[in-house]
């Protein structure tokens, strides 16, 4: 039973995922993507179908043995860590994304590799092939977290362990900021779209926990039997918000939160943060941590396709993206911000009037 | 007991390596066959120290950064694996000067964290030195260079050995270094497989080498990997062998079916060819980006422009530029065609070479 799952992200990409052999797949996409649920989309500018298909790689060129390509076509056959998989990628200069994904069956390597997967490793190539359709029409979906008031966004962009999650939890339920996502928003010139991935799960977190340290293997039981019984999570209907400020976390060693307000010459170079932390995010777990694949699949199909066709609109889209960020993020306060290592109840007290403190 | 070695590529860039892995590191073929061609007397201040064995990492006033990587300014920790390998590596020094770098592997990173770490280390240094390295094979012929740039399975060894079979003198087969107008070869082995293994090869191969191939070839067949048996050249055919010539032509190779010719331009050629480099450096370039995320001044972070300015001026004066698709697998026809084609651009308005490929009976127009 082929089961088809539509979703429209503001009317920006639209996107479709669609699977045989169970309803996991779908149910997966409904979590990850719950607030951009569609009944169906009309030409949808990315497709995803999992399951056996038949590769069109004819007059390919062949690069490193195994990646085929020719214009606006990939195809190769790959394996890494718990997984293996043959890809199929049409579409990626700029027009529609058609994408055939079909699992191979190594999926034993690791405890509950086998159910998850199926699941995860689909939906990971998805996030990617929206985060390069975004890219192909000038907007980042930067791996920060946002939140937005009074039609502010304020980015708060960091790697992984900079609590963004944590401080975004805070930012919502204690000072009534929107949530435009935490761990990804979407920027296009100086404005800032909402990206939500679980919601849900973000939702239950924010009601029940502390901060994003605390959940553990029962929390998250807990979570998956409240989701179970309809806990769905919606879109709060945060619009599109002009960017008001920039922060950059990192960590740091000392107790205390530590701002520093940057120059506006460091523009280039926040911009150009903004892009590597992307590309590294990429490289770590492609979102699934445990799964050992850190070769960041996507971007290097990406690089054997730039390889043949090195002056494509693929090839050179980093490059324009950087520099319509710079043009849309000019004049924009920059901060960069040091959290400690610990995460407490203080940082995000600190943290808040900071932003009490930069907000008109 | 530690064992010491001093490498060195031209005088260019020094290293040394010390290898306190128990016996069974050195036993594996990796490091000697990867670096031998390399191997220098010279005990001058190394460019870097690659110390090889277990080191407890000097995390103190590090970041931490995905859970496996630690960074402070002029330092690297970080955890990796691919597979089976897992390693662990330590660099310190990056904000310039002479490097320090800690490397622990298990048996299978042993085997690849030579090509993964310490090689793209020697491109890194060349690059900051001027240096760019191409992924490519070159031989030289009278003093002039011809370059074979490609990514795996476009036949770089197979040309180039078909080449020095032929009368010219090998630069390398696997990795140039180019310059102001000049080629390096950079000392490596012949990256050798079932294919490329010919007539030139396989009479001075060792029964180990022979093995290998063969073992290696096997495995390919069960499980679709590629892996080169690593041969030194200057055991196979030291007479044949070229360190430094002018570069005359470079040539794009792309795989796609049938042999075919087109002029490109220098720009272009430089697109392609830092592309082939990014790829050729994939891990490591994953643990720059790690490093010049948090200190974007640091001259790691400016490795890739660099990297093109440096390409863009070795290209400078170079007229013959092509783009080659071949085949998916060479037969004695495409190798004289292409050995003809060479032949040909080499004595452009010499008579005799004009005889010598027609004489091979080459079908290629050059634009």
């Amino acid at each position: 039973m082929r089961q088809v799952a539509s979703y429209n992200c503001h009317d920006i990409v639209r996107f479709q995922v669609a699977g045989g052999g169970g309803a996991g797949l779908k149910w997966g996409a409904d979590f990850r993507f719950s607030p951009f649920r569609a009944d169906g989309v009309e030409r949808p500018d990315i497709c995803l179908n999992v399951g056996r298909f038949t590769p069109a790689n004819d007059h390919c060129y062949l690069v490193d043995h195994r990646y085929y390509v020719k214009e606006d076509y990939f195809y190769c056959r790959d394996a890494e860590g718990a997984a293996s998989w043959e890809v199929e990628i049409a579409g990626f200069e700029g027009g529609a994304i058609t994408m055939n994904l079909d699992l191979g069956r190594r999926f034993t390597a690791r405890p509950g590799a086998l159910v998850s997967t199926p699941v995860l490793l689909p939906l990971s190539f998805m996030l990617r092939a929206i985060e390069h359709r975004l890219g192909m029409d000038g907007y980042l979906l930067s791996h920060s977290a946002a939140v937005a008031r009074e039609g502010r966004a304020y980015l708060l962009s960091g790697r992984s362990g900079c609590f963004k999650t944590s401080l975004c939890m805070d930012l919502v339920r204690r000072a009534g900021y929107g949530l435009l996502g935490d761990d990804r928003v979407i920027l296009g010139g100086d404005r800032a779209w909402a990206f939500p991935l679980n919601r849900a799960l973000f939702d239950f977190m924010a009601q029940r926990l502390p901060d994003e340290t605390h959940l553990g293997p029962l929390q998250k039981a807990q979570f998956v039997a409240r989701y179970l019984r309809g806990g769905r999570g919606e879109a709060d209907g945060v619009g599109p918000a002009q960017v008001g400020a920039v922060l950059l976390l990192g960590r740091g060693q000392g107790p205390d939160v530590v701002f520093q307000p940057l120059p506006a010459d460091s523009l280039p170079g926040v911009v150009a943060g903004l892009l590597v932390s992307n590309r590294l995010e990429a490289f770590a777990g492609m979102g699934m941590p445990g799964f050992g694949i850190s070769s960041a699949p996507f971007l290097r199909y990406m690089l054997a396709y730039s390889f043949v066709f090195p002056r494509s609109p693929v090839a050179t889209m980093e490059r324009g993206l950087a520099q319509g960020l710079e043009e849309a993020l000019r004049g924009i306060p920059l901060y960069r911000v040091e959290v400690p290592p610990r995460y407490g109840p203080e940082v995000s007290h600190q943290v808040q009037r900071f932003m009490e403190g930069i907000c008109p | 007991m530690a064992m010491e070695r001093y490498y060195s590529v031209h005088d260019i860039v020094t290293f040394k390596v010390v290898d306190s892995t128990a016996l069974l590191g050195r036993l594996l073929p990796s490091w000697d066959s990867e670096l031998r061609d390399m191997e220098s007397p010279h005990e001058a201040e190394p460019d870097f120290t690659v110390y090889v064995g277990r080191f407890r990492p000097h995390l103190a006033g590090c970041r931490a950064q995905d859970d496996d990587f630690y960074l402070a300014e002029g330092r690297l920790y970080c955890r990796d694996s691919v597979g089976w390998a897992r390693w662990q590596l330590e660099i310190s020094g990056l904000d310039g000067g002479a490097m320090e770098v800690r490397i622990w592997a298990n048996p299978w990173g042993l085997l690849q964290v030579c090509e993964l770490i310490v090689n793209p280390l020697v491109w890194y240094v060349l690059n900051r030195k001027g240096f760019a390295v191409c992924h490519g094979s070159g031989v030289a012929r009278d003093g002039q260079a011809f370059v074979f740039a490609g990514r795996g399975g476009s036949g770089k060894t197979t040309i180039a050995l078909d080449l020095v079979r032929r009368g010219y003198r090998l630069l390398g087969d696997h990795f140039v270094i180019l310059n102001g107008g000049d080629v390096l070869g950079l000392p490596a082995p012949l990256h050798l497989m079932g294919f490329n293994a010919g007539p030139l090869v396989a009479g001075g191969m060792t029964a180990r080498q022979r093995l290998l191939l063969r073992a290696n070839g096997l495995l390919h067949r069960a499980t679709g990997k590629e892996i080169a048996t690593k041969v030194s050249p200057r055991a196979l055919f030291p007479g044949l062998l070229q360190e430094r010539a002018r570069l005359h032509s470079a040539f794009l190779l792309l795989p796609r079916g049938r042999l075919g010719v087109e002029g490109m331009d220098r720009e272009g050629l430089v697109a392609h060819m830092v592309v082939n480099q990014k790829l050729e450096s994939l891990p490591f370039t994953r643990y720059m980006m790690e490093y010049s995320y948090l200190f974007p001044q640091s001259p790691l972070a400016s490795h890739w422009t660099r990297y093109e300015e440096n390409l863009r001026q070795a290209l400078d004066s170079l007229e013959n530029c092509y783009r080659v698709e071949v085949p998916h697998t060479y037969d004695a026809e495409t190798l004289d065609e292409i050995a003809g084609m060479v032949a040909g651009l080499a004595g452009r308005g010499d008579e005799g070479r004009e005889r010598q490929r027609d004489e091979a009976g080459c079908q290629l127009q050059l634009p």
